[in-house]
């Protein structure tokens, strides 16, 4: 099995706050990867470490076993939704297009076949018929949507998505889920930063826990374990809670826990 | 305006208009990149630069001084740079620091520099206010070359520019080289500041890189337009400076530029189709207008209803505003409202009808708050006798759609939670 993305002993440090801390693991080509823990866990710090994005404290990233640096053509990056400023003069097609310029060299226009590419993005996701709409009049899911067209024009072998799922209606939701499995059966790596455990045990194959150290990574049935996650979340994960709801408190329990 | 066409009156415009224009050609990117304060203190750290320049060569000539310029601008830059890696300030108060660092500097060598000898330094103190009507045609020639390259570059790497302002971490991870990208608008900012200052002055040529763009985002849909659009706004706003300070020789130009600049960009908030205020206003006015509209067609329904029978014509005007509505002044003005809107009409006082028109209307509203209430009750559960406060609201925003699938869902009623019939839908 060739191996995607491998982490080692990966460090990183914002100011004198630590984020990740020696986390080392694996990743084999063609599977749907999951990046979980909780909130402030680093996940996507992962993410940015794997892209290359920041300066590592310690350890490093090998893409196919090259530096993230050397590989970018065939990496696609997919970054939350948050990140930018969406008042601003663009068209959808216009940001769709920017898929395409890591094929293109330092100040060339985009060729007809580039247009070709950001349109079957487009098409993908179902957006075709906004392609010349304003970005600042789209719902949440919309420019989801269009984030999503953008990393599919890259036309990469591995996906990197920052919490895709976070926020977004239910079509966009089902454009999402389809694309993912078109992603898996045409043999692609993609890793998600996901936030919702009963979702990841059912869409994944393989799991990264995280909580600024590695709690554990690798098949979905071996990762997502009631100790890995107790560890991960500290008896705090949404299966945890669900578990010890559906058990029977003693009433003056319970009204404590609500207090 | 004859004094414009003057040939020395004629370099101080060619000039200034130069300027305008790649004023707006980077301070579209400066705005959209949220660096407005980054302008300021590229502006403010010009000041420096000259005093030394002029202290080493003892000529206030432009090309002299717009060394010195560019290398105290270079400096404050890498002063911000090195805060950032070294300090845990935020980026505003580094911003800060080095803005006020700089300027003070600046300003404590000229005032040395004016009690040392005096040939040529009020042409110093220029630099703060600026004064468009000392540049000469030997200064446009300077100018210009440097608009054009500044031009050109923005042309040959405008895909990334904008790539760059909205999404850099993206484009990160693409294989490009982008450091030159960056480095080049670096370089392309501090020119035009440069120049700019000689014009406008080092206090507000921040202020006056970033107010056209933002005058023109309000009209434009992409950042060719803004670009176009802000290079208009610079231009009328230089126009203007230069007509006054060469009619009037003692106007600092820089806060005249500046000030129509401003003026223009208030007005463009006002005025501008969509993002303006009065369009804003207008859109709220029509809404507030339907609501009232679909509010005297209720009550115009409940008056058929319950105060004449059913019928929709032939009753006496005092059914509508003598017994249904409690006061008679709101009555008048409802009945007054429904007349001028064709709703209701009447051929003889004893004889008042309801229109077609009115008919559908009072049906489909009436229609939506029932329906609405029926849906609070049987679905969420509600008691009857609150739902009707909340359908109040509902009624003015459900939409067909919504409207046919509630229907469906509640299994086509005829009747709502009080007993009262459901009008059926209108084709």
């Amino acid at each position: 099995m060739i191996t995607a993305v491998e982490c080692r002993e990966v460090t990183v440090v914002y100011g004198r706050r630590t984020a990740l801390w020696n986390v080392s693991c694996t990743l084999p080509a063609g599977v749907l990867a999951a990046i979980v823990g909780p909130n402030g866990a680093g996940k996507s710090t992962l993410v940015r470490a794997i892209l290359g994005l920041i300066p590592l404290q310690r350890g490093q990233v090998r893409l196919w076993g090259q530096e993230p640096s050397v590989v970018r053509a065939r990496v696609s990056y997919m970054p939350q939704r948050e990140s930018v400023e969406w008042d601003f003069p663009l068209t959808v097609l216009d940001v769709v297009l920017m898929g395409r310029y890591g094929h293109l060299r330092l100040f060339q226009r985009p060729r007809s076949q580039d247009y070709e590419r950001a349109w079957e993005a487009l098409v993908r996701v179902g957006m075709q018929h906004l392609a010349q709409r304003p970005l600042g009049e789209l719902s949440g899911g919309q420019q989801q949507r269009v984030f999503l067209a953008r990393a599919l024009a890259q036309d990469a072998e591995l996906y990197v998505m920052d919490e895709p799922f976070a926020g977004i209606d239910a079509a966009t939701e089902q454009v999402l889920l389809q694309v993912l499995r078109q992603l898996k059966e045409s043999g692609k790596t993609v890793i998600v930063v996901h936030h919702d455990l009963h979702a990841v045990a059912r869409l994944f194959e393989w799991v990264v826990l995280l909580n600024q150290r590695l709690v554990a990574a690798g098949p979905v049935e071996e990762v997502l374990t009631g100790p890995n996650l107790q560890m991960a979340y500290g008896g705090r994960s949404a299966l945890l809670e669900e578990v010890l709801q559906r058990a029977v408190l003693p009433q003056s329990v319970a009204s404590q826990r609500e207090r | 305006m004859e004094g414009l066409l003057h040939p020395v009156v004629g370099g101080v415009l060619v000039g200034n208009l130069l300027i305008a224009v790649g004023s707006a050609l980077v301070g579209t990117f400066a705005v959209l990149r949220r660096e407005a304060m980054v302008g300021d203190v590229m502006a403010h750290a010009v000041v420096p630069g000259i005093g030394v320049a002029y202290a080493i060569v003892h000529r206030a000539e432009l090309p002299v001084l717009l060394w010195g310029a560019y290398l105290s601008v270079a400096v404050a830059l890498m002063g911000v740079s090195l805060l950032r890696k070294e300090s845990r300030l935020r980026e505003d108060a580094r911003l800060g620091i080095v803005l006020s660092v700089a300027f003070g500097g600046g300003i404590i060598l000229l005032t040395a520099l004016q009690r040392g000898q005096g040939v040529q330094q009020a042409a110093l103190w220029r630099f703060l206010f600026g004064q468009a009507a000392a540049i000469t045609w030997s200064d446009v020639g300077l100018i210009a070359g440097i608009v054009t390259l500044v031009g050109i570059f923005i042309a040959v790497a405008f895909k990334e520019l904008v790539a760059l302002a909205f999404d850099a971490a993206f484009l990160h991870t693409l294989p490009l080289p982008l450091r030159w990208v960056e480095f080049g608008y670096r370089i392309a900012v501090a020119s035009v500041i440069v120049v700019g200052v000689y014009s406008v002055g080092a206090l507000l040529m921040g202020a006056f890189l970033v107010l056209p763009p933002m005058a023109a985002r309000f009209f434009a849909r992409r950042v060719k337009g803004m670009v176009l659009g802000a290079a208009v706004v610079a231009s009328v706003a230089v126009g203007i400076g230069v007509w006054l300070s060469v009619t009037f020789p003692r106007v600092a130009t820089g806060p005249v530029i500046v000030s129509t600049a401003a003026l223009l960009m208030g007005i463009s908030h006002v005025v501008a189709p969509r993002r303006g205020v009065l369009s804003q206003l207008w859109y709220g006015l029509g809404r507030w207008w339907r609501n009232w509209d679909e509010d005297a067609h209720k009550v115009l329904y409940q008056i058929v209803e319950q105060d004449v029978g059913g019928r929709w014509e032939g009753w006496h005007l005092w059914a509508f505003v003598g017994r249904r509505v409690r006061y008679r002044f709101q009555a008048v003005v409802v009945v007054l409202w429904l007349w001028l809107r064709g709703s209701v009409g009447w051929s003889a006082p004893q004889c008042w009808f309801v229109t077609q028109r009115g008919r559908e209307r009072a049906l489909r509203v009436v229609r939506r708050h029932r329906l609405w209430e029926l849906y609070l009750e049987r679905v969420l559960g509600i008691a009857p006798e609150s739902v009707h406060q909340e359908a109040e609201f509902i009624e003015h925003v459900l939409t067909p759609e919504l409207e046919e699938h509630l229907e469906e869902l509640l299994q086509y009623p005829q009747t709502d939670p009080h007993g009262r019939p459901i009008p059926p839908r209108q084709s």
